[in-house]
C-alpha cells in the first residue's frame, strides 16, 4: 500500500505537490532557526565592552580584563626590561603623555597645596618592575555581587569601564557604564562607596588635589548630561553642573578652571570650586565635541564627530587657530601634545601632526594606519606608537610621519590607548588580553594577562 | 529587463568577489539602510522612533505589490475552497486528486510562492534593519565607532550622530525591560499569522500552520527582550501596515475580520462545498444565526476545515 502510494506520489504531478509540501514545510523552521540564530547574535553585538587603558600605581595595574569589572594586578615571574638589553638602557624617562590630561591613567598622589592639573601617570621613572606576565589579586565586583559602604549585597553588572582609573592614596575610583562611580580599597578591591549618575559614564575621572585632603574632589561626567564633582572620601556630590546634554569626555583640569565637551558640540570652562562658568558663553560648534580635551600652552584641544578638531583659547573659549584642523571621519582618541606639536588619532585612518600655535600641518602628509585610530598615540623608546583599531601597532618618526619599522601585528581590536610601562609599552585589546610591546620594536609583543573569557591568540611581530 | 537583471548579477558578484560576501552585503544593503535611517532622522528633527516608523512605511509601500500579490495568492485560494473540497470528496485516487487539486489551483491563479516570497522579503528586511539599527542606534560606543565608518561624508548626516535614542517609554538603543514592546511585538505577530494563514489540503500544513501562529509570536516576544527597542518599533509598525494591507485587498469585509484576529474569539463554520451541504447544512445554518451579529468573516477558518478533513481521512485510512 506504502509502496503503491509513494508510486503515485512520484507522478509528475505529485512530484510537484510533493516538492511544494517539502517546501512549505521547510520554510517555517528555517525561518524559526533564522529567528533564532539572530537571537544569539543579539546581545553580544548591542553589548558595551570598554576600552580602559590600564592605570599603574607602584607595581599594581588597575585593569579591566574582563567586561565589566576591574581587576588590581600584581606582577609575577621575572621582569621583562632585563630580558633586553636596551630596553634596559632605555630605561630613561623617554616615554611623554599627553599634556595635562588629567584623566590619563594615574594622577599624583602628592598634589600641589592649590588644585592644579594631576600630572600622568605611568612613568618609567616610577621604577616599576617590567614583570613577565601578572596575576590577579582581586577583582570588582566579583560574581557579579557586591555590597558598598557597608550596605547590603547587591548584583552589580557595570557593563564596561571606559575611562581610566583614578588612584588616590588608597582608593581607585572609576566611572562605570552602569552609571555609577565606584571607589575601591587598592588592597582588598572592596568597594567603599558608589555613586549613582542618571546615565552611563563612558569618559573619565578628574582628580582635583586641594590644599587639604578634604578639599580634594573627584569630577565624574555622565551621560545624563551632568557634571558632578563629589568628594573622593565620602563619595557625596558636592556640586553639580548641568549642561544640558550627555558629556562622554574625561573633564580636564588646569589650575581652578574644568574643561569638556558635549554630545551637543558644547565645550564649556567652569571653574573647579564652584562649576560657575569661566567663559561668558561656552564654545558652540554642529557636531558631538567627543575627544578628550587636553591643554597645549594656554589652548584647550578637543574634537569630535564633525570631523574637527579646535583650539580653543583657554581663558575665553575663543577659537585660537584662523581655521580647525580638517580630518575626513570623527576626531575621538585623545590628542597627544608634545611640546609645539599636537598629534591627533581620526577614525579616518589617520594621524594628524599639526602645530599647536597655527594648526598647520607638521608632516607632509598625516600618517596612514589600517584602521581608525581611536586609541590615543604615545611617545615611548623616541617612536609615536599608533594603535589602529584593526590591532596593528606602528613605530612613526615623530619629526616625519614616516613609519619606522614593519607593524606589531594584534590582530585585535584596539580602541584602548597605550600605555607606557618601565620602558615599553602595554596595550589593552578589546576582549580583555594584556600585551606588552617592545616600542623599539626588538621583542615580540607578550600576553602579559590574559582574559578570562578568550584563548590565548597568536601574534606576530 | 532580463539585461538589467544580468548587469546587476555581475555586478554583485563582481562585487563579493572583490570585497567578499560580508562587505559587499553591507555595501550594497546596510550602509544605504543606516544613512536613510539618519537621513529621515534628521527630517523628521531628530525624533529616531519616528525615523523608524517612517521608513517602515516607505519600505512597506516599496514591497507592497509583493504584500498584495500575497494577499490576493491567500484570496485565490480561498475562492477555490469550495471546488477543492469537492474534489477531495470525489477523488479517491490520491493521484488523480492531485491532478485536479492543482488544476483549480491553476484556474484561480494561485502562486505558492505569492505567499513565500512577501514573508522572504520582510524577514530579509527585518534582518539588515536589525543590523542598521544596532549601528545606528549604538547601544554602546564601541558602534558608534563602528557606525563612523559606514557613514557617507556628508556633515548633514556626521552632524546627526549620536542619535535621540529615546523616544516614548523607549531607549531604541536598548531592550524594553517594561515588556510592553515585546507584548506588543508578539501581538502583532500573532495578528499577522493569523492573517495569513492560508487554506491549504492536507492537515499536516494546517497543523504546521497552526503552530507557527503561537510559536512566531512567543519566539519574537523572546528575541524582542534582548533586541534594541527600534526593531520592535518596526515589527509593531510593519505588522500594523499589513493590516492597512489587508483592507485593501479585502476591503471592508477583511477588515471586519479584525477583531476575530485581534480577540481570538471561537470562529464561524465555513461556507460548505456544494456537495458537503446537505451533510453540513443543519450545523452552518445554526453557526450562522448564532452568528448574526459578528461581522462575516472572508477566510474560512482553514485549520478547523484541514482537522475536520485529517480526521475523515484518518477515518478512511483505518477502514482501509
Amino acid at each position: 500500500m506504502f509502496v503503491r502510494n509513494r508510486a503515485q506520489l512520484l507522478g509528475s504531478v505529485g512530484q510537484e505537490r510533493h516538492g511544494l509540501s517539502v517546501r512549505r514545510r521547510a520554510f517555517p523552521l528555517l525561518f524559526i532557526i533564522a529567528l533564532l540564530l539572530l537571537a544569539a547574535g543579539c546581545r553580544r553585538a548591542a553589548s558595551p565592552e570598554g576600552w580602559t587603558p590600564p592605570t599603574a600605581q607602584g607595581d599594581t595595574l588597575y585593569v579591566s580584563i574582563e567586561n565589566g569589572k576591574l581587576a588590581a594586578l600584581e606582577p609575577q615571574g621575572p621582569a621583562l626590561s632585563s630580558a633586553s638589553p636596551t630596553a634596559s638602557a632605555a630605561a630613561t624617562p623617554t616615554a611623554t603623555f599627553p599634556a595635562s590630561s588629567s584623566g590619563s591613567p594615574l594622577p599624583s598622589t602628592t598634589g600641589s597645596p592649590t588644585a592644579t592639573v594631576t600630572p600622568p601617570a605611568v612613568s618609567p621613572s616610577n621604577g616599576a618592575p617590567a614583570a613577565a606576565s601578572f596575576r590577579i589579586r582581586w577583582e570588582f565586583p566579583k560574581d557579579d555581587k557586591a555590597s558598598c559602604g557597608g550596605g547590603p549585597e547587591e548584583s552589580r553588572k557595570l557593563e564596561g569601564i571606559y575611562g581610566a582609573p583614578v588612584v588616590r592614596g588608597n582608593k581607585v575610583y572609576f566611572g562605570a557604564y552602569d552609571g555609577n562611580v565606584y571607589a575601591l580599597d587598592t588592597a582588598t578591591g572592596a568597594c567603599a562607596w558608589a555613586f549613582k549618575t542618571d546615565g552611563p559614564i563612558i569618559g573619565g575621572l578628574a582628580l582635583a588635589v586641594g590644599d587639604t585632603p578634604a578639599a580634594d574632589r573627584l569630577y565624574a561626567a555622565s551621560d545624563d548630561g551632568k557634571l558632578y564633582a563629589l568628594n573622593p572620601e565620602s563619595g557625596v556630590a558636592m556640586n553639580v553642573f548641568d549642561a544640558g546634554s550627555s558629556i562622554w569626555t574625561t573633564p580636564l583640569i588646569n589650575g581652578n578652571n574644568i574643561y569638556f565637551g558635549t554630545v551637543a558640540g558644547t565645550a564649556y570652562a567652569l571653574r573647579s570650586d564652584t562649576l560657575a562658568p569661566v567663559w561668558s558663553k561656552p564654545f558652540e560648534t554642529e557636531a558631538a565635541l567627543i575627544s578628550d580635551p587636553v591643554l597645549a600652552g594656554d589652548k584647550v584641544i578637543i574634537g569630535g564627530i564633525g570631523w574637527k578638531l579646535f583650539a580653543l583659547d583657554a581663558k575665553t573659549g575663543n577659537p585660537a587657530w584662523d581655521q580647525p584642523v580638517k580630518g575626513d571621519n570623527w576626531f575621538w582618541g585623545r590628542p597627544l601634545v608634545d611640546g609645539k606639536t599636537i598629534y591627533a588619532p581620526n577614525l579616518d585612518h589617520k594621524v594628524y601632526a599639526v602645530n599647536a600655535d597655527t594648526g598647520a600641518a607638521v608632516w607632509p602628509q598625516p600618517f596612514k594606519a589600517d584602521d581608525g585610530v581611536r586609541a590615543s598615540p604615545l611617545l615611548a623608546g623616541g617612536s609615536l606608537i599608533v594603535a589602529d583599531r584593526e590591532g596593528n601597532i606602528f613605530s612613526v618618526d615623530p619629526a616625519t610621519g614616516a613609519e619606522q619599522r614593519p607593524p606589531t601585528i594584534l590582530s585585535r581590536t584596539i580602541l584602548s590607548d597605550p600605555v607606557p610601562f618601565g620602558g615599553d609599552v602595554l596595550v589593552m585589546v578589546q576582549g580583555g588580553n594584556l600585551y606588552h610591546i617592545d616600542p623599539r620594536g626588538e621583542a615580540a609583543p607578550r600576553l602579559v594577562a590574559a582574559s578570562f573569557a578568550s584563548a590565548t591568540p597568536a601574534v606576530s611581530p | 529587463m532580463t539585461l538589467i537583471s544580468f548587469i546587476a548579477i555581475a555586478v554583485v558578484a563582481s562585487m563579493v568577489l572583490i570585497y567578499g560576501f560580508s562587505n559587499t552585503f553591507n555595501l550594497i544593503l546596510i550602509n544605504p539602510l543606516i544613512n536613510a535611517l539618519i537621513v529621515l532622522d534628521r527630517l523628521v528633527f531628530g525624533e529616531f522612533g519616528v525615523a523608524i516608523i517612517l521608513f517602515t512605511l516607505l519600505v512597506r509601500l516599496a514591497t507592497l505589490p509583493f504584500t498584495i500579490r500575497q494577499f490576493q495568492s491567500m484570496k485565490s485560494m480561498q475562492a477555490a475552497q469550495p471546488r477543492l473540497e469537492e474534489v477531495r470528496k470525489k477523488f479517491k485516487d490520491p493521484r488523480k486528486r492531485s491532478e485536479e487539486e492543482m488544476k483549480i489551483m491553476r484556474e484561480h491563479g494561485f502562486n505558492p510562492l505569492g505567499c513565500v516570497m512577501p514573508m522572504v522579503i520582510q524577514f530579509g528586511l527585518f534582518f539588515c534593519l536589525y543590523r542598521a539599527l544596532v549601528f545606528t542606534m549604538g547601544g554602546s560606543p564601541e558602534s558608534l565607532i563602528g557606525l563612523s565608518q559606514r557613514l557617507y561624508p556628508w556633515s548633514f548626516i556626521h552632524e546627526s550622530v549620536p542619535l535621540n535614542q529615546h523616544f516614548l517609554w523607549l531607549n531604541l538603543g536598548q531592550p524594553d525591560t517594561t515588556f510592553i514592546l515585546p507584548i506588543l511585538v508578539g501581538y502583532a505577530t500573532y495578528v499577522q499569522q493569523k492573517l495569513s494563514i492560508t487554506p491549504n489540503a492536507t492537515p499536516q500544513q494546517a497543523q504546521q500552520q497552526q503552530m507557527m501562529t503561537w510559536m512566531m509570536p512567543l519566539i519574537l516576544v523572546w528575541i524582542s527582550l534582548s533586541l534594541p527597542s527600534g526593531v520592535g518599533v518596526y515589527w509593531v509598525a510593519t505588522n500594523i501596515f499589513t493590516l492597512f494591507a489587508s483592507y485593501y485587498v479585502y476591503g471592508r469585509r477583511g477588515l471586519g475580520s479584525w477583531w476575530h484576529v485581534l480577540l481570538p474569539l471561537p470562529t464561524p463554520t465555513p461556507a460548505p462545498a456544494p456537495a458537503a451541504r446537505s451533510q453540513q447544512q443543519a450545523a452552518a445554518e445554526k453557526n450562522e444565526q448564532s452568528d448574526d451579529d459578528r461581522p462575516e468573516r472572508v477566510t474560512a477558518p482553514a485549520s478547523k476545515v484541514r482537522a475536520a478533513h485529517g480526521k475523515r481521512r484518518g477515518k478512511r485510512k483505518n477502514r482501509r
